[in-house]
């Protein structure tokens, strides 16, 4: 495939100096530094080299004197055969501190070396280039406006556009972060498999040499000189798990003197050995990899993987948290229950969420289609001055991701999860981690799944069972201009129960103007496809007259988003050295909207049973088996609870508010369903419940059995 | 809504405050001949209306502009060679930092003697004193270009005058533009001074003759403002270019 038979750089019996500066002393002679000894090199044509070497070894000086920027003392370097004199352009040198013009935009930048080529051609190599680097779109941006990586691939496709026959790249990703510069690997080596240049790269990273490169020159110390040439005969792109790969790796750093347990620090890139955040500043070595390892990997940032990063931070265990997203999540508005605010009290994170300004909630109001009256339930009786927030999920989650960092999280974002690894006796023991094409494996104690409803380890595992109860769909949006009733009761989450089967809506004010809106039903009811939502959602709302009323001037301010609730849960929670987390290990209905505070309760329970068993040295699955027992309670007592809601849903609200429980009750509904006593609870109203349709006397019970008549030719409509 | 009206409102406030301080500080004083921010007002539709503030202000607008555009003709194309050529530097900057130091007001006599009481001696003053700030301004921005730049576009085979053009010079801009921005504000301080002796209009030559013919310090303090005033708008269309895209990138990105 390669021509290997053509010989394209040449460098023979190659010598340099640095001359000092004179000083008395020494017989005004100067001294001199011997930077390069008897440097013997070939390049082929359309190969790829790489030269690595310690820091300062004179690696990069050896390129520009290939690329004519600098004289050898002695010796010479040939191209084609030809001396070389000076800068060629049919050789373009990458520049490690970015040469792109500052003043010119991507478009100018990349054509910058068409300048003599007609019009027609310009234009369409330009375009071409700029492409093939995924900059279109960025044609008319200058350089202050992008990005490291960015502002690297606009180099190389300048140089790329000038058809050289060789590049000379040296420490092009240097400045760039960890994932920034996986992906530019990514990306180079496949544009050098469609362009076939001859490529000389200097980099001081062995991993980024047998990544890239058909050979790996390895230099030794100042005064350098070729200490090896390792051939890398590996298929590309290269898997960085493969043996043979971790072999050459090891090899050369076998050669350059760095031992398999060798302290990080001797990568010496000036990085800070823990710039720990987001792994910026690293290196993609495998010292550097090293480093990630962690007792403890989380994998997922969201609620459940923050407040336990933050547990762990605390209690100063060791870890490491896998992000998937990189950028800011979607903006979903959630209400909060009530025992999510002791949850994030007991965390220490409240003063960040207080300082969020955040919507507060200070009850449940609910509505339903037959009664124009509303039901207020204040925390206020469950709690003396209770609140909770009704909030942004990307800035909430945003908030305690960064509260982790600050208690001593390692952040790992942008990372995908693919696989959690087990030992050969079936004990959790790292994860494979998907970065930008590469893939590679972290080493850990223990791994906990706080990856939601990703649910990645136990779909891994299969024991994701979903549960028969109340496959529920809902369509939402958020709203300007909705009317919030009562002034007093206007912040509250508002349940509007719809005449229909298992229907409801919600409405929950985000910020002072936007209000999030969404209505619930069963698949029965849903909007079918082809059906218009807009018309649908109108419909639907029409049902109850509160909510209509409310809605009547409302303004969509987004896209309608539908949702499939499938309730579900592991099969198991926890085993040998591994554990469930939050909506990775079970998730019901959202009626109560407790996910974030069933995320929060889960890392608190997890944190405590970590902590005890790492302090034990024993992360086997019965040092979790009181964890499993207290989720399956609360589980238990969520899926009790929601059905006996749906069991009873027109009269649920007015039951509650009448009746003897109605405090227990609404603790029930904000969320404290881990307690011993909660399912004790859920039975008495269950009998309360069941008392009132066997009394055909009580006026509710006339209210239900007409609202059950009521309900099926809905379905109809 | 506050925070769009404050850069506006706090500037405004305190200007007010000093305003109401200078008139008050007068009245309490009971000077006669020093005037109120009310008389200097008055003066200033008087000197509108008998039709020499607009033309005082061309006439000075005029010479700068004339003075200042000669500098940056002769300033910025010696300034781009004296950077790149360092021979050149080492043989011209000695006399260079001879002259620069000297204040153009010390260059007025001899203004006078070569131009006599005409335009042009007012219009050398000025053209000296931005021909410095310029120059220098190019000089040191040539001589400290990245030299990234320079390997890039030596790379591509790019050479001699395209060299200046397209990358010595715009890589210069920034600074150039912040020597410009200097030189525009000498330029107009020395304007007032050379109009105060050398001709007979202008927003200088109005202070001396409103303050030479009849002690109207009215007109005097009205011609002050104007030249604060005039200043202000020339500093911010000099702050102007920086936000050019072709330069932003030199300036606190």
């Amino acid at each position: 495939m390669i021509n290997k038979s053509r010989e394209k750089i040449v460098v023979s019996d190659l010598w340099m100096e640095y001359r000092g500066n004179r000083r008395a002393g020494d017989g005004g002679q100067g001294t001199s530094v011997p930077v390069l000894e008897e440097i013997n090199l070939t390049v082929n044509e359309g190969e790829f080299v790489c030269i690595v070497g310690p820091s300062g070894c004179g690696k990069s000086t050896l390129l520009n004197i290939i690329g004519g920027f600098l004289k050898a003392t002695r010796g010479k370097a040939t191209v084609d055969g030809a001396p070389v004199e000076g800068p060629d352009k049919r050789r373009v040198f990458i520049f490690q501190e970015n040469g792109i013009f500052p003043w010119l935009t991507v478009w100018d930048n990349v054509g910058f070396g068409l300048r003599e080529k007609g019009d027609e051609e310009h234009e369409r190599v330009t375009a071409h280039y700029v492409e093939m680097v995924g900059l279109a779109g960025f044609e008319r941006a200058y350089p202050r406006e992008l990005s490291g990586g960015m502002r690297q691939r606009v180099e190389i496709a300048r140089a790329l556009a000038a058809n050289p026959d060789v590049l000379y790249m040296d420490e092009p990703f240097g400045a760039l972060d960890f994932l920034t510069r996986l992906k530019m690997r990514e990306e180079l080596v496949r544009i050098w498999q469609r362009e076939r240049k001859t490529v000389l790269f200097v980099t001081h990273d062995v991993e980024e040499a047998v990544q890239l490169s058909d050979r790996v020159v390895v230099m030794s110390k100042r005064p350098a000189t070729i200490a090896t040439v390792v051939n890398v005969n590996l298929p590309r792109p290269r898997d960085l798990d493969a043996p043979e790969y971790l072999s050459i790796r090891d090899d050369i750093f076998e050669v350059m003197g760095i031992g398999h347990n060798a302290a990080p620090t001797a990568e010496g890139d000036g990085a800070a050995p823990d710039a720990a955040d987001d792994a910026r500043g690293a290196s993609g070595s495998p010292l550097r990899r090293r480093k990630l390892d962690a007792d403890v990997i989380v994998v997922g940032g969201g609620p459940a993987g923050a407040a336990l990063g933050a547990q762990l931070g605390k209690a100063g265990v060791d870890h490491l948290i896998i992000d998937k997203a990189h950028h800011p999540r979607a903006h979903v508005g959630e209400s909060l229950s009530l025992s999510t605010t002791g949850l994030l009290r007991e965390l220490g994170v409240m003063p960040l969420v207080e300082r969020e300004r955040f919507v507060v909630k200070r009850g449940v109001s609910w509505t339903t289609w037959f009664d124009p009256r509303q039901i207020d339930l204040e925390f206020e009786e469950v709690e003396r001055g209770g609140y909770a927030h009704q909030v942004d999920r990307a800035r909430f989650d945003e908030l305690l991701l960064r509260f982790a960092r600050e208690n001593g999280s390692r952040v790992f974002s942008g990372a995908e999860v693919d696989r959690v690894n087990f030992s050969r006796d079936g004990h959790a023991n790292g994860v494979t981690v998907k970065v930008g094409g590469a893939r590679f494996s972290l080493n850990a104690r223990l791994v906990v799944d706080a990856s939601g409803r990703g649910a990645v380890l136990g779909r891994q595992l299969g024991l994701l069972r979903q549960s028969s109860d109340y496959p529920q769909f809902s369509v939402h949006s958020w709203f300007g201009k909705v009317g919030l009733g009562d002034p007093v009761t206007a912040n509250n989450t508002h349940i509007h129960l719809l005449p229909m089967k298992r229907g409801w809506a919600w409405q929950i004010p985000i910020t002072d103007e936007i209000t999030s809106v969404g209505i619930v039903s069963g698949r029965e009811h849903h909007v079918r496809s082809g059906e218009d939502v807009e018309q649908f959602f109108r419909w639907t709302l029409g049902l109850n007259p509160t909510l209509a009323g409310r809605m009547s001037d409302a303004e969509r301010l987004s896209e309608f988003r539908m949702d499939g609730n499938y309730s579900y849960s592991m099969d198991r929670f926890a085993g040998d050295g591994w554990l469930l987390l939050g909506d990775a290990a079970y998730f019901v209905d959202p009626i109560f909207s407790n996910g974030v505070g069933d995320a929060l309760h889960s890392a608190k329970f997890a944190a405590g049973a970590i902590v005890g068993a790492l302090a034990a040295g024993d992360a086997g699955g019965a040092s979790f088996r009181a964890y499993e027992q207290k989720m399956r309670h609360g589980m238990a007592v969520w899926h009790e609870f929601v059905r006996l809601f749906y069991q009873y849903a027109p009269v649920f609200s007015q039951v509650i508010a009448e009746g003897a429980h109605r405090v227990p009750a609404l603790r029930l509904c904000e969320g404290e369903v881990y307690d011993e006593s909660a399912l004790a609870t859920v039975a008495r109203l269950r009998a309360v419940f069941d008392a009132l349709e066997a009394d055909p006397s009580h006026s509710l019970a006339k209210v239900l059995f007409e609202s059950k008549v009521l309900s099926e030719p809905a379905a109809a409509a | 809504m506050r925070n769009r009206l404050e850069p506006v409102l706090m500037p405004l406030g305190v200007a007010a405050f000093f305003v109401l301080a200078w008139h008050f500080a007068v009245v309490l004083s009971g000077s006669t001949i020093f005037p109120k921010p009310l008389d200097v007002l008055v003066g200033m539709a008087e000197l509108a209306r008998r039709g020499v503030l607009v033309k005082y202000v061309v006439a000075s607008l005029f010479r700068v502009s004339s003075g200042f555009l000669l500098a940056l003709a002769v300033g910025v194309p010696l300034g781009l060679l004296l950077g790149w050529f360092a021979r050149a530097f080492r043989a011209f900057n000695p006399a260079i930092q001879v002259l620069r130091p000297i204040s153009p007001i010390a260059w007025i006599p001899v203004a006078i003697l070569w131009f006599g009481v005409s335009d042009m001696a007012p219009v050398f003053l000025i053209f000296l004193a931005s021909l410095f700030p310029i120059m220098t301004a190019t000089m040191s921005a040539v001589q400290n270009i990245q030299l990234v730049y320079l390997r890039a576009a030596n790379n591509f085979g790019v050479k001699r005058l395209t060299l200046f053009r397209t990358v010595v010079f715009p890589a210069a801009m920034p600074q150039i533009i912040t020597g410009v921005r200097i030189a525009l504000g000498v330029a107009w301080l020395v304007v007032v001074a050379a109009e105060m002796i050398a001709v007979n209009s202008g927003l200088g030559y109005l202070i001396i003759d409103a303050r030479n013919a009849g002690m109207r310090y009215d007109l005097v303090v009205a011609g002050m403002v104007m030249i604060g005033l005039i200043g202000l708008a020339l500093d911010l269309l000099v702050r102007r270019l920086e936000h050019m895209d072709e330069v932003r990138w030199g300036f606190n990105r």
